[in-house]
Order: structure tokens, then sequence, then C-alpha cells
């Protein structure tokens, strides 16, 4: 241990104070010549011929430096010492290319941890929500969109003929405007409209109030009622707990706050965190043309249900809806 | 005149440790001491003596400071660790092993 330890402490020092140490070696092999000499001189040699005597026996001088060099056995610190000094020389000399290669390599470096960092977000996270393994999110296409929207029609038709999943939920995520109260100047902001069972089906409890009802969801423009983020709850009401009750305003419409949603939820799109949800229902009077708006079913999966089952349901259904929903479709846009 | 790659491999070693075993010394006086003992057979010269040193001391066998010497220049003093203690004692017994050994063949017949 204590072997190791002085061993390091010379390959240490030699690296460090490379400098010192040479000038040292040299300084002891100085010595060493001239006491050669001097044993030389006192033999009656000349001075000039003591000195050349001692040379021959002692040997080349830069040699044994390079010996001593290799026997500390640092030679590859101090290689490596200055190696990165020459680089550096080189880089001050062509700068250009060094800005260019350091760009280059930043740019390559912040496009693949950006790719990552894309990745990570959307395909690996979950959402945030229980049982995360039992969500699908329910896609439709046709043969000319890879993914489109559903029609109500169709998420009703889906709705009915579901043996497969526990629940079937929709949302959409419309700009709206977003105000605290009547007076307030209100700010654009993203909105959800969901279907009244997405809370509970995605088995997401407000932290404070509680979500919405099934048949707050059930008539058209009647249940103004929304829960409200925790970001806004917190920004925006200090979080206080009476804000249950409160009158917010949504595209200047009163809606009343019955519940705020826990900090882990954020929605059901990893890209984007709506700060209010209100029912479906209430689309019409908050958005003028809500027809337009594309829904987003969501399905969970019965726990015991093996994918295959589901996936064969989902088909049957499609079928039907095939069928019942061309007309429906056909007299598009203006469809719910 | 023996050079010094003349000597057994490892022998340098073992001279450099037993003689300083007895005090610290510096490295011409270690040459000078090797030559007197060996009444003028061996000569090890520069070349040999410091990287022989040097492995020694990253080995953690001897240490080594600057100090005056006898003719008031600053010299670099040899001493020997615990750890060459005990190499000294492995080393020279395998030296008489191995030189005794050798002997044995060489005067045989």
């Amino acid at each position: 241990m204590f072997r190791w330890l002085s061993g390091l402490r010379v390959v240490v020092r030699s690296a460090i104070f490379r400098k010192r140490v040479e000038q040292e070696l040299d300084e002891e092999m100085q010595y060493h010549l001239e006491q050669e000499i001097n044993e030389r001189l006192e033999t009656g040699l000349s001075a000039e011929e003591a000195r050349y005597a001692a040379l021959r026996v002692i040997g080349s001088i830069s040699k044994s430096r390079d010996e001593c060099r290799d026997m500390r056995g640092t030679r590859w610190v101090e290689n490596l010492i200055l190696d990165f000094r020459y680089s550096l020389r080189s880089i001050k000399r062509s700068k250009g290319l060094a800005f260019g290669v350091v760009v280059s390599m930043g740019l390559g470096l912040g496009v693949t941890a950006c790719l990552f960092s894309q990745a990570d977000f959307f395909v690996f996270r979950p959402l945030p929500v229980p049982e995360t393994n039992l969500v699908v999110r329910v896609a439709n296409s046709t043969p000319e969109r890879l993914e489109a929207a559903f029609s109500y029609p169709e998420y009703q038709d889906y709705v009915e003929r579901n043996h497969s999943f526990s629940g079937i939920a929709t949302y959409e995520t419309p700009l709206v405007g977003f105000a605290t109260n009547a007076t307030q100047q209100p700010r654009m902001t993203l909105g959800m409209p969901v279907s009244g069972n997405l809370f509970s089906m995605l088995q997401v409890n407000p932290v404070v109030g509680r979500g919405f009802l099934p048949e707050e969801d059930s008539v058209p423009s009647r249940d103004a009622v929304a829960i409200i983020s925790y970001n806004v709850w917190q920004k925006e009401f200090g979080g206080s707990t009476d804000v249950i009750g409160r009158d917010i305003r949504i595209n200047g419409y009163s809606f009343k706050i019955v519940g705020v949603a826990p900090k882990s939820f954020t929605g059901v799109e990893h890209y984007v965190q709506p700060d209010v949800y209100f029912p479906r229902m209430m689309i019409h009077p908050v958005l003028e043309s809500g027809a337009n708006i594309p829904r987003r079913p969501f399905g969970t999966s019965r726990p015991a249900l093996r994918a295959p089952e589901a996936r064969r349901d989902d088909q049957t259904s499609q079928r039907g809806c095939r069928a019942d929903c061309k007309a429906v479709r056909n007299r598009a846009p203006g469809n719910e | 005149m023996s050079k010094p790659t003349d000597l057994v491999q490892g022998t340098l070693d073992l001279l450099i440790l037993k003689i300083i075993a007895l005090e610290p010394m510096h490295g011409w006086a270690i040459a000078q001491r090797i030559r007197q003992m060996s009444n003028e057979v061996l000569q090890v010269g520069q070349s040999a003596l410091y990287p022989a040193l040097h492995k020694l001391e990253r080995q953690g066998w001897i240490n080594s400071e600057w100090d005056t010497s006898e003719t008031n220049r600053r010299v670099r003093y040899y001493s020997l660790t615990r750890a060459g203690r005990k190499a000294l004692a492995e080393e020279a017994a395998n030296w008489e092993r191995l030189s005794a050994a050798i002997s044995g063949i060489v005067r045989a017949v």
C-alpha cells in the first residue's frame, strides 16, 4: 500500500513538475560529471583531457535522461501533456478550422440530444395516470389520412358496441380565452373539453373538489362546470381551497369551478398541457363551430382482457361503424 | 572494464540497495562505492545508475531528498525505505541462491 503510494507520488510529481524533475536530474548528472573530471585531474591529466575521458566513460547524457524518464514510468503522461499543448498550439494557428469543428460537433451533439429527449418525451414516458399500461389510444384512419379524427356519431357508435374497454372517453384541445373572473382580461390558453367519464375512467382524482359527473356531460349547454389545472390553481388562485364554486370565464362564458386536477395530471397529450377542463357538452356555448373540432377517443382495456380480443372487438365495431357512419360522414362538416 | 549492461539482470538494483542500506548516499558516491567494494571490477556509469535509481524510487524501495554534500554542493541523497529493506533481503537471498547454483555448474568437471 505504502509502496504503491510512493510510486504514485513519483509519477504525479514527474508529470506535474516535469521541468523541475528534469532540472534536478541534470543537476545530479552534472555533479556526477564534475566528480569524474575531478578524479581524472587528480591523476595528472590536463583539464581538457580529463573532461574528454570523463565524458567517454559516462556515455550519452541525453540517452541517460531518456532512460530515466522511461524508468519513472511517466512517459505516457508527459507525452499526453505535450500532445495536449501541441493541439492547443494547432488550434491557435487555425482558429477558423477549430471554430468549424467545435460548431459542427456542438450541433451534432445538440441534434442527437434533442432527438433522444424527444424520443424520451413522446415514446418512453407513460401517461401520468394510474394503470397507464391499461390505457390505449384509439386511432382512426382513412385511405387518405393515417390519422383522422372521430366524429361524434362515430364515437357514440364505439361506446354502444364496446365490449372490450371498461370505458371510452374523448377529449379535444382547442385554444380558448381564459379569465379567472368576469373583469379580468382573458388570456389565450389551452382548454380541454372532455367526455364526462374521462377523469373517473383514467382514475384521476382531483386534489380539491370533485371530477365531472356523468350527467354533467349529457345535455348540451346545461352544466357550466370546470376543473382547473394544478398549475392555474397555484399561480392564479394561490392554491387556496375556496376556489370551488368560483366563477371563471372561458371565451367569456361563465363556468363554475368544481375541482382541481392533481399535480401529476397534465392532460392526456405529452406536448400540450391544458389549463382548464370542461364537459364536452359545453363546446357549443364556448366555441362557435364546435362540430369541426377533432375528437380523440380513449379507451381503457378491461384488466382481464387480452389485446387480440380487444382488437377483434374493435374491428367488428369499426366494420359496423363504417356502414352506419358513412351517410353521417358525408353530411360533414356540421355533423354533430 | 565491465559495462553495467554486462551485469546480470537485476544485479545493479541489488548493489544499489545494499550500498545505501548502510547510509544514505548520492549517485556519484554510490557509483564510487560499487567500484571500490568490487576492487575496480564493477564500474557503473551514470547511463545505468540514474535510470536504475529512478526505477527503484518509483517502485517505492528508495527515497530521495536534496541536501548539501561534505563539499558544500547541493546533491540528492538516496535512502532505503522499509519496503526497500524487505526487497533487499529477498534480492540478496535470491542472489545467494543464483550465484551458488552458477558456481556449482562452473566449478564442476
